[in-house]
């Protein structure tokens, strides 16, 4: 019997998606609740950028899943990415801690803001959800889980 | 404090990637050792194919980095995916456990295999290793990490 038992998507749920794509403009994840999620994974792969092309990721948080009172999170953004600088091809992520959402607010819901502008860029963005608090991880926006 | 410390790229590492693209053809990851690995979730994130066209992604296992003796792992395979049968727009996973392997023969490394023939598709594959037998997570795959 293998010492670290269970598999790694037992333990880490997909909440969130931006299909891969050659994106031109502003996308967004689902809003997705931290009420019983302690940690949060952002990761987004970027292939090609176009010539001029931006490519920015920030996460903001809200009141509810509608969106109210959203605003960024401060400091939980990439640095801008372009092709010039050298950025295709690249992959990035963000962290984040429910302790980090103002709480005192009743802020409690996050998603990813995915800005592709000037250009456009090859991109898909995962985000994944960790240490749930009570549940296991909910397998349903897998299409396919092989074990 | 957090009863849940440090973060999700802590204990996860990115160790390969096939970046976000309009993809046609076959295209492989690197080889991968399993030996200060337990387990890897292999992560598909599809978005268009193109009307005919299918996609398949399985996981191979080699003796050495050179890929000696490569032969794919049995049932470490998706379903194909195709437009026609609903299949854009997914993700999809493999997970896989070092004991999975034959190591009675000495396979030590794995491989992810993606095949998109007859037409292309966009899609993004993303490898990641949890449970590190030995050494924290390295971080040398992202570009930007931000906590």
């Amino acid at each position: 019997m293998s010492a670290y038992p269970g598999t790694t998507s037992d333990k880490l749920e997909l909440v969130g998606n931006i299909h891969a794509d050659l994106h031109s403009g502003t996308y967004y994840s689902p809003w997705i609740s931290m009420a019983e999620r302690e940690r949060m994974l952002v990761v987004l792969d970027v292939g090609d950028i176009g010539q001029g092309g931006t490519v920015d990721l920030e996460i903001q948080e809200a009141q509810d899943a509608a969106g109210t009172g959203a605003v960024a999170i401060a400091g939980k953004a990439i640095a801008q990415l372009t092709q010039a600088g050298g950025d295709g091809n690249d992959d990035m992520c963000i962290n984040l801690g429910a302790a980090e959402l103002n709480a005192a607010q009743n802020f409690c819901y996050v998603r990813a803001r995915l800005d592709i502008l000037v250009g456009s860029a090859n991109a898909c963005l995962l985000a994944f959800a960790d240490a749930l608090r009570y549940l296991p991880p909910s397998k349903a926006l897998w299409t396919e889980e092989v074990d | 404090m957090s009863a849940y410390p440090g973060t999700t790229s802590d204990k996860l590492e990115l160790v390969d990637s096939i970046h976000a693209d309009l993809h046609s053809g076959t295209y492989y990851t690197s080889w991968l050792s399993m030996a200060e690995r337990e387990r890897l979730l292999f992560i598909l994130n599809v978005g268009d194919i193109t009307a005919t066209g299918t996609v398949d992604m399985e996981i191979q296992q080699a003796q050495d980095d050179a890929g000696t003796g490569a032969v794919a792992i049995a049932a470490k395979s998706i379903t194909q995916l195709t437009q026609a049968g609903g299949d854009g727009n997914d993700d999809v996973c493999i997970n896989l456990g070092g004991a999975e392997l034959d190591a009675a023969n000495n396979f030590c490394y794995v491989r992810a295999r993606l095949d998109f023939l007859t037409a292309s598709a966009n899609a993004c594959l993303l490898v990641l290793a949890d449970a590190l037998r030995y050494l924290p997570p390295s971080k040398a795959n992202w570009t930007e990490e931000v906590d």
